[in-house]
């Protein structure tokens, strides 16, 4: 169980979000194996498949953002940080979470008006399906809005430890240990193969 | 506009934002934003929410989540395992015995997995415990396993490459082939490596290992199936014109799912944990991706690209000159930074420098992704050394960084015949697809 109270909390709909969006990925593979097959053998195509295929680009990874955010899976560069005094170290966690929450809650501002644009001239795409834009963009903008919230959460967690208790910020917010990067990494491999060699 | 002064200040800033410890992607954005507000307009801005879509609503990039839900799927249908031992039925009798089976499974594994982090420690785990009752020198057991690691990259279909092509709008197809020979020529020179070692320190490598019989070693030759089957699906679907790169990869997904099952590890829980991995490793990669192209879309306003190609032009170097300055300038980063955030973190600023120099991309992308092998295994940051060392639970890091030293110099000797021999990169994208 993960020692961050915040991350046990928002771990469950992070990862709801994200294998919405491999399933999604997954069906995208089975469809686009049909255009191929369609294509090769019966010289049709179903049109529009890359035009999907895009929006799945889009939409799984915006629905993949806080899942790799509580999963600490976004890339800090950790050879200065892990040399400095505790103190500094505390300030720079903190100040990552807090500039990545900025990033983040930006982002999905400014990804409102391109949705808001979309929805007021009912902008459709430029391409045989003519998808109404609003729809892929509103997929986009709950992912990007979901990663918002995890990371306003998470900075002000993180900001408020700063004040009570720098040990813990360091320990909750530093980069990924050692551990954490081969769990994440490998973890499937090393449980399946445990005891077996 | 701005001048190459300011373009490498802006770097330094981003470099010291990066050392902060701030998160790739901010660091990256906080440079762009700073660049917009400074020299145009804060309406720049708020063009971010176009971009940001424009940036993700990408076809080509979609094969970053289909190879890497591919990689997941393989590694989990228990593949990897096999594949390790029917490559050790074959590649035991070669000088240095074992140790070929870690470059060579390395290699083809993290060829599919796309992750050099997840193959050093796969195989770690798979190779060490059979080593370990053996005479090898511990060093050279590691560095072989972190070096066919690192060759991933190279191999197609390596993330690297689609990271590169869709940066520099370079076709994928034409680096996929451009890649191919280097990376078969990395491979024999680190196997060359062993062999040589094994000849000057016969201390190190055990002579001889005795095989299992050979109808045993027939029957397991099934195990190469899987993997070969997929690379075969990918490359030949690609370059018979069947489906496009992103096609390709999502045939190959398909494709993976009876091999699992096969295997009998395909469920729905599985599939679960794939999906979360898959989750990982490309959100991480989009959001700085997303980032990257806005940095990219304000230093094309701020004309930077003009900038940095009179500069070189004023400067006078011949691009021999440019790519030996390039290669110490990405020896150095690679001390520091790991593959992505120095493919990403660079591209903007020297892919303008090096078209201008009349270099050709699809080479420049072969050199760019060697440069990042390169780094995964130079101390003391590489990634995968410190995984390799964790699996092993004794001795010191010291020992595999020591153990890395043959196959760095190899990798060096790789740089110099890229560069010597251009056409090793170039010949067979112009046989697949003409001029």
């Amino acid at each position: 169980m993960n020692e961050n109270p915040m991350i046990r909390v928002l771990a469950a709909p992070a990862r709801g979000l994200a294998i919405i969006g491999g399933w999604w990925l997954l069906a995208l593979s089975f469809a686009t194996v049909g255009e191929i097959l369609a294509r090769k053998f019966f010289g049709r195509s179903f049109q529009g498949i890359d035009e999907l295929g895009g929006y799945t680009t889009a939409v799984f990874s915006a629905l993949a953002f806080s899942w790799a955010l509580v999963s600490k899976s976004h890339t800090r560069v950790d050879f200065l940080l892990g040399h400095m005094p505790g103190v500094l170290r505390a300030v720079l966690n903190a100040a990552a979470y807090a500039t990545l929450a900025a990033l983040a809650v930006f982002g999905t501002w400014r990804g409102w008006h391109v949705l808001a644009e979309s929805i007021e001239f009912q902008a459709t795409a430029n391409s045989p399906l003519g998808t109404p834009l609003w729809m892929p963009q509103s997929l986009w903008l709950l992912g990007l809005g979901a990663f918002a919230a995890c990371a306003v959460v998470l900075a002000a967690h993180a900001v408020l430890l700063l004040v009570v208790d720098r040990a813990r910020l360091n320990r909750l917010y530093g980069p990924m240990t050692l551990d954490e990067e081969i769990e994440v990494e490998a973890g499937a491999v090393l449980a399946r193969t445990e005891g077996r060699l | 506009m701005i001048g190459v002064g300011e373009t490498a200040i802006g770097f330094l800033i981003m470099v010291g934002l990066l050392f902060l410890g701030l998160h790739v992607a901010t660091a990256m954005f906080g440079v762009a934003v700073l660049g917009a507000v400074l020299y145009l307009s804060p309406a720049l801005v708020n063009a971010v929410g176009t971009q940001l879509w424009a940036a993700m609503e990408d076809y080509v990039l979609l094969s970053i989540p289909l190879y890497i839900l591919l990689g997941e799927i393989l590694v989990r249908s228990g593949s990897t395992d096999r594949l390790y031992r029917t490559l050790a039925d074959w590649l035991n009798p070669l000088p240095g015995g074992l140790l070929h089976t870690n470059v060579g499974a390395s290699a083809i594994f993290s060829a599919v997995s796309g992750s050099s982090v997840a193959t050093a420690a796969t195989i770690a785990t798979v190779a060490l415990p059979s080593f370990r009752k053996r005479g090898y020198d511990d060093r050279l057991v590691l560095g072989s396993i972190a070096a066919g690691a690192s060759l991933g990259n190279l191999i197609p279909p390596g993330i690297a490459l689609i990271v590169y092509g869709a940066m520099t709008n370079t076709s994928i197809g034409r680096l996929y082939a451009a890649a191919v020979i280097p990376g078969v020529i990395m491979t024999l020179l680190f196997m060359a490596t062993i062999v040589l070692l094994a000849w000057a320190r016969p201390g190190w490598v055990r002579e001889r290992e005795a095989l299992d019989p050979l109808m045993e070693r027939l029957k397991r030759l099934v195990d190469l199936l899987p993997p070969l089957v997929i690379f075969g699906i990918i490359m030949g679907s690609i370059y018979s014109g069947w489906a496009t790169v992103t096609e390709s990869a999502a045939l190959a997904v398909v494709a993976a799912l009876p091999i699992a099952a096969l295997y009998g590890r395909l469920n729905v829980a599985m599939l679960h944990e794939c999906f979360l991995a898959t989750a990982q490793l490309t959100a991480m990669s989009l959001l700085i991706l997303a980032c990257a192209f806005y940095l990219n879309f304000v230093l094309g306003i701020l004309g930077v690209t003009p900038a940095l190609g009179a500069f070189v032009t004023d400067l006078g170097a011949t691009p021999l000159m440019l790519i030996l300055a390039l290669t110490v300038f990405y020896l150095l980063l690679g001390v520091f930074f790991e593959t992505l955030p120095m493919l990403v973190g660079t591209v903007p600023v020297v892919f303008p420098v090096v078209v201008a120099a009349g270099i050709d991309p699809v080479w420049f992308g072969v050199f760019i992704v060697l440069m990042c092998e390169i780094s995964l295994i130079s101390p003391p940051v590489g990634m995968t050394l410190y995984v390799i060392q964790a699996v092993r639970k004794e001795g010191t890091i010291a020992q595999v960084f020591a153990g890395t030293v043959p196959f760095f110099i190899a990798m060096v000797v790789m740089t110099g015949l890229l560069i010597a021999f251009p056409e090793m990169a170039l010949w067979l994208p112009r046989l697949s697809f003409g001029n």
